[in-house]
Order: structure tokens, then sequence, then C-alpha cells
């Protein structure tokens, strides 16, 4: 349930700040979600906790104040500012205010030792980016997906308001550790509404744009709070991996939407490009399950590292099945990172200046910029992590959830391998690609089988299949921290 | 401390990695060069070619055509129009020497050929009056809509943009499912700047009549006709500025024909090249 709160609350708070951006002002667009959030806190919870975190220690309630202001208000305030309605496009803004965070968030769990298999965690995160951008990549033809050509500037500032957003959401759950939820989250919420009020308060426009409030403010404002409580319930309950696995999905609830609209009636020609997309949101969903249940809550509470795991799996008491996938898929993995700097998509461009001049460019793809490109690197790391869990006693389960996800990533990327994520150059001239799409110019994109890359796809996929046969697990962190002892 | 300033380090290293993929330059293919085009049909020079460049380069390169009438055919031109003269004065003589000549270089060029043959009849040929428009080397035949080369909707679209128009050279056209477009090079004298042809299918007439409404009827205001061609109605107007655009529809099909007039030159005029492109049309 939070976590359909979180996804539901989260696209619908992108989809009504786009419809409301240009017409209301930030402040209020940031400022009625906490306030609505706060009400929730005192209905569930009671004024006592409020009190209660109000005497607690000075330095205690400003850590908190600040995590909940930060998180809540701040952040989402940072990203509206830098949204106009098709500057930077949905399709990027999507890309930096969800699945971007999440793999944040990871980064940062990551950081602060909060799971017990970071290297799972980090691969999870690349492969959801990964899915996410050749989902948004092909929304349409030509695509607007290009993340960091046109809106740099405004990108990187979404991005870091992720990062706050992430470090505050560590700071709250380690507070609430300690404190309690119910005194941590209506401090946290008490503050955001504050300066959220505040933030109205002293900007004329938004004060007066109160009056003209309406259904759609109160709907986003509703969507922000329910986005908000389910954040801090999910991350309370099950650790801030699902909350972050939640937010993957959000893409994936937006594209949904074409579905209904299909369903209710037909608006001309379908841009979704349904074949690569729907082979994207099965690498989202299964990033997000391994995000969410393959990589436990917790410290890792002195059990092996990774490179401890990874060195048990080369060792002469482990079977030869194991040392086999162990070896194919440290190999795939060096030739997945070596593959995002070979060709990936062959791309090429006509049109027709406006001088009546003819223009005409084919060039390559790099796999850095392709989603095969990283979907390989996520799927590599995605097994390699998968095998190495068993020196640490991952649970069989869990095990093969990731083995699955890794295999899963490998079919989808065959049917992304023409998706490039960047259709928009800085060097392409400007009235070429301003008439992509239109008689005046076309841009076209075709995958390359780039035998590196594949090597990497292929090896991945038979070892992960070798790891997934294995039935009689050894129990290896015996085995390990003798070594390591030794 | 630490820490958190490795965390920093790391997000930075990430957002240093996703900025560097979007700004890497690469090399890139481009065509380069110009081709030099007689506006009877026939090339005159090319020296259009592919390179490897850098691609901040890439927008200094494009392949410019240039529609001339090469030193053949002004010759020619000149003799026609001689020869045109002689007929009206009632010079057969005269006429038939300066036809004989044309005919000997290029049996297609105007009505050269049939006013000859009408000579050689013992009939007096009616003097060639047209608008001073050269025309191609044969007379372009519209294609019947149902001559439609594949099964795709593209595939029939593509009558309505036929490989020769008088006065113009055509280009590659740009094909996609539902729409087709083609843009045609004026000869280099020529008042028309660029001038293209897009024909698009819809899912019904009623959508179809809806596009002719709104990006033809309501965007070309200005100058307006509604001539009747080929049995069609056809909504030509201007935009008061520097396009003159004609539209009609047929059946589910929608046709629109754009036409951009060069500097100092109004609209208005290009309404007459309109109706004769689209007299060519099916």
């Amino acid at each position: 349930m939070s976590a359909l709160l979180i996804v539901v609350g989260a696209a619908g708070t992108f989809l009504l700040t786009t419809v409301m951006l240009g017409q209301v002002p930030d402040a209020l667009l940031a400022g009625v979600g906490p306030a609505l959030a706060l009400g929730v806190a005192v209905a569930r919870y009671g004024p006592g906790p409020l009190v209660a975190q109000a005497v607690a220690s000075r330095g205690t309630l400003v850590r908190v104040g600040l995590a909940g202001a930060v998180a809540f208000w701040a952040a989402p305030l940072l990203v509206v500012s830098q949204r106009a309605t098709d500057a930077p496009p949905g399709s990027e803004t999507l890309f930096f205010t969800t699945v971007s965070w999440s793999a944040l968030l990871v980064v940062t769990v990551v950081f602060h030792r909060r799971t017990y298999a970071p290297v799972i965690a980090l691969a999870a995160a690349v492969t959801g980016v990964a899915g996410a951008a050749g989902l948004l990549a092909n929304w349409e033809r030509p695509s607007s997906f290009s993340p960091f050509v046109r809106y740099p500037t405004e990108e990187l500032i979404m991005l870091l308001a992720g990062a706050l957003f992430a470090v505050a959401t560590i700071e709250l759950l380690a507070a609430a550790e300690r404190l309690g939820s119910a005194r941590v989250f209506s401090a946290a919420l008490a503050w955001a509404a504050v300066l959220g009020a505040g933030g109205i308060a002293v900007d004329p426009p938004a004060l007066a744009s109160l009056e003209r409030l309406g259904t759609p403010l109160l709907l986003l404002g509703i969507a922000h709070a329910a986005f908000t409580w389910g954040w801090l319930l999910l991350i309370e309950r099950r650790g801030p991996h699902s909350a972050g696995a939640a937010i993957m999905l959000v893409p994936v609830a937006v594209t949904s939407l074409a579905v209904v609209e299909r369903a209710r009636s037909v608006y001309g020609a379908n841009p979704v490009h349904w074949s690569p997309a729907l082979a994207a949101i099965t690498v989202l969903l299964a990033a997000a399950v391994v995000l969410a249940f393959g990589c436990g809550n917790g410290p890792d509470g002195g059990r092996t590292s990774f490179w401890s795991g990874l060195r048990w799996a080369f060792g002469g008491r482990v079977p030869l099945l194991v040392r086999a996938a162990a070896a194919a898929l440290s190999l795939a993995t060096v030739l997945s990172v070596a593959g995002l700097f070979t060709p990936a998509v062959a791309a090429s461009v006509r049109g027709l200046a406006p001088d009546g001049a003819r223009f005409s460019s084919d060039w390559t793809v790099l796999g850095i910029e392709s989603a095969t490109g990283w979907l390989a690197v996520g799927a590599a790391l995605l097994a390699l992590s998968g095998v190495v869990m068993t020196a640490q006693d991952g649970g069989r389960s869990r095990v093969r959830l990731v083995l699955v996800a890794a295999l899963v990533t490998v079919v989808a990327a065959w049917f992304l391998r023409d998706t490039s994520l960047y259709t928009v150059t800085r060097w392409m001239p400007a009235e070429i690609q301003q008439a992509y799409g239109t008689e005046y110019a076309r841009i076209r994109m075709r995958g390359v089988i780039e035998p590196v890359r594949y090597a990497a796809l292929g090896l991945t996929a038979v070892a992960a299949l070798l790891a997934l046969s294995i039935r009689n697990r050894p129990s290896a962190t015996a085995d390990v921290k003798e070594e390591v002892a030794s | 401390m630490k820490r958190v300033l490795a965390l920093a380090a790391a997000m930075g290293l990430l957002a240093s990695v996703a900025l560097g993929a979007s700004a890497c330059s690469k090399k890139v293919e481009v065509q380069t060069g110009t081709k030099t085009v007689c506006s009877y049909g026939h090339t005159v020079s090319d020296d259009i070619r592919t390179i490897e460049v850098s691609s901040d380069e890439v927008a200094l390169h494009r392949v410019e055509t240039k529609t001339v009438v090469c030193d053949r055919h002004k010759k020619l031109e000149t003799l026609y129009g001689d020869a045109q003269k002689a007929i009206g004065a009632g010079d057969l003589k005269t006429a038939q020497a300066k036809l004989t000549e044309i005919v000997a270089a290029d049996t297609g060029f105007k009505m050269a050929k049939s006013q000859l043959d009408r000579i050689k009849a013992g009939q007096k040929p009616a003097p060639d009056s047209g608008t001073g428009t050269p025309s191609g080397g044969s007379t372009p035949k519209p294609q019947n809509p149902g001559d439609s080369e594949t099964s795709v909707p593209s595939g029939s679209l593509k009558v309505w943009m036929p490989d020769s128009l008088t006065g113009f050279t055509a280009s590659e056209p740009i094909v996609d499912v539902l729409t087709i477009s083609r843009t045609y090079r004026p000869a280099s004298d020529s008042k028309i700047l660029t001038f293209v042809i897009v024909a698009e299918q819809y899912r019904t007439p009623k959508d179809a009549a809806a596009a002719l409404d709104s990006r033809i009827k309501r965007q070309y205001t200005k100058d307006v006709d509604a001539p009747t061609i080929k049995g069609r109605t056809v909504h030509i107007g201007t935009d008061g500025k520097q396009f003159a655009a004609a539209g009609l529809t047929k059946g589910s099909v929608f046709v629109a024909l754009e036409m951009s007039a060069k500097d100092g030159a109004a609209p208005k005029a290009l309404k007459s090249t309109l109706v004769e492109v689209l007299n060519q049309l099916p």
C-alpha cells in the first residue's frame, strides 16, 4: 500500500505540476503538499509527538526539521523552479526526478552501510536507470529524451535536489530509529509545512493565487502528501531500498496512461514504440523487485564482503559450475564496461535546410550513449553479484531473484538495441533538429551488432543459467571467514 | 565527514560521466558539395562527396543544389524563341530551320517536334506563347491514383508527388507510414525559394477535411481562391508575407503544396505557379 502511495503520488505530482506550471507560482506548487501531509501526521499521531519533539534537544530538533524541510519542501521546490511546461521535456524531467532519485538513494544507502548487498543494490540501480532511460527514449519518434544536452543546468539541479532528498531520507530514518517515527515524522513535516507556508506568504503572486485555489492545486497537494506519507511509511517498515524501488516504477505508471487514453478513445497515431518500451518496462520491474527484495535491510552484520565472496567463488572448494559462472561473469562485466566505448547504434539524418540546401550526416552512437550499453553492464553486475551472493548466504530465493533479473535484462537489451539515449545533440544544426519528424528532416537509428557488447550479454545469459542450475549451494560463509581470518 | 565527502565525490563522478557522454566530440560522416542541375532535368556538374569531420564542423557542411539553364539549353531557348517569332510572322521556312536544329539537339524540347511535324505536313502551327518557365525534357504525365507501388499507405500517397514537374527538379521523397513529402527545387532565376508537397493519410475523409481546414484555410487567409482543378475544389491562399499554399482532399488523403517566395517577391505571385503544378497532379 505504501509503495502504491509512492507511485501514484509521485506520478500525480509530476503530471499535475506539468499542468499548472506557469499558471501557479512555484512556492504554491511546492508548499501545498507539506501542509496536507502535516495534517495527516496530526490526524494519525495527534499533536502529542509534535509537542514532545518541540521540547527535545535543540540539536535533534534542528537536524530532524532540516531533514524534513529539505526532503519535502526544498527538494520539490528546487525541481519545480527548474521546470517549464516543456523545458526540460517531460521525459527528461521524469527521468531526473524519479528513477535518478532512486539511484541516488541507493548510492546514499550503500555509503551509509544500510544494505546487506551493496553491489546488488548498485547493480539494480544501474539496471533500473538504464531501463527507465530506454523506456523514456521510446515514448515517441523522434524522441525528446536527450539528457544533459539542452538543459544541463536544470537537470543537474534536479539531481542535486535528488541527492539532498536521499541524504535527508537517511537522516530521518536514523532519527526515527532512535526517537520513534511519530515524533520524527511529525517534526519533519511540521518544518516542511511551516517553510512551505512561509514561502507562500512572502511571495505575493503565490498569496494572490490562493484565491484561485482550485481542484487541480488541491489534487496536487493530495498527490504530494500521498507520496510523502507513502515514502515515510515504507522507509520505516521496509527500508530505503523498498522506497527506492517504488519510485523507480513511476515512469511505468506514467507510460501506462497511454494505454488508458487509447482504451477510451483514439487520438491519431500511437507515439509510443511499444516493443522496446515493454522490454524496458520489464527491466524496470525486475530492477525494482531486486532492489526491494534482493538487497536486504540493515548493515552487513559481519558477513563477507563482495570481494571476499568473489575470491571464494574462484576457490578450490567451490564446485566447477560456480567457478565457471564466476569466471564468465567477471569477463562479461569487463566486456560490458568496454562495450560502453564501442559502437552501439548507427544514426543518420537527412534534411532540408531553410535555404533549400540538403543536409545529410551519419554517425555512430557509442554504448555509453545507448540503452543496450548500460543494460549489458547492469545485467553482468546483477548476475555476478548473484553468484557472489552465495558466499553471503543470501538465501536461495534471493539469489534466483537476482539471476532471473539479469536474464530478463539480457533479453530486453535485444529489443532495445535501436535505442539511442541522445536524439538531440549539441552539434547538429538547430534548424535541422527542430524539423525532425516533419517533411523537412528525419532521423533514423539502427542498432549495431557489436561483438564486445553482445559477447558480454551472451556470457551473462549463459553464466546466469549455469548459476540457476546449481542445486546444492555450497555454504561458503564459514570458508570465507576462515580465509579472511587466516 | 569522510563518508559525506566520498558520497559527494561519487555523485559528482556520476554526473560527470553523464555530462561527458552528452558532450563528447565524435566523427561524423557528412555529405558536402554542390550539384548543378539544368532546369531541363539533367545534371550539369556534381561534386557531392561524403567526408568525415569532427562533430563541431558538421553544421558547416551541406549539399547545395543550383538549378541553372545550361549553355546548350540556353541556345535552344534562343532558337525556340526565334522559331516562335517566325511562326507568328508567317515565316515557316525560317521556323522550320530553327525547329529542325532544336529537334536534332533535343527531341522533347517544348513543342518543337510537334510544331515541326505540322510545318512538314504543310500546316501552320500555333505559336507557343508559354509562361517562359522551362519544361522538362518530356512532358510530365500525371499519375493515376490507382498506380500505387506498395500496399502500405505511403506507397499510394506517392502519386501526389511526381518525379518531374514543370520548372522544378524533384528531390528524394521523405517517406513515413502515413505521410510522404517531397521538395522540389525551382530554377535559379525563379521567384520561388522553396517548394514542398506533403500528402497525409487520415482515418476518415472528415479527418482529412479537418486537416485542410486547420493547416491551410486558417493559416493562409490572404489572397484566397478556391478554383476547381481536375474536378475538385482546391483552396489556395497566402500568408501575405512570404508563403503561398494550396490544399485539397481526396477521400481520406490530405495534400498540401507550399511555396515560399524569395526576398522582394510577393507570395501572391506564386499562386499561378501553384495552379500550374496542381494541373500536373492526378
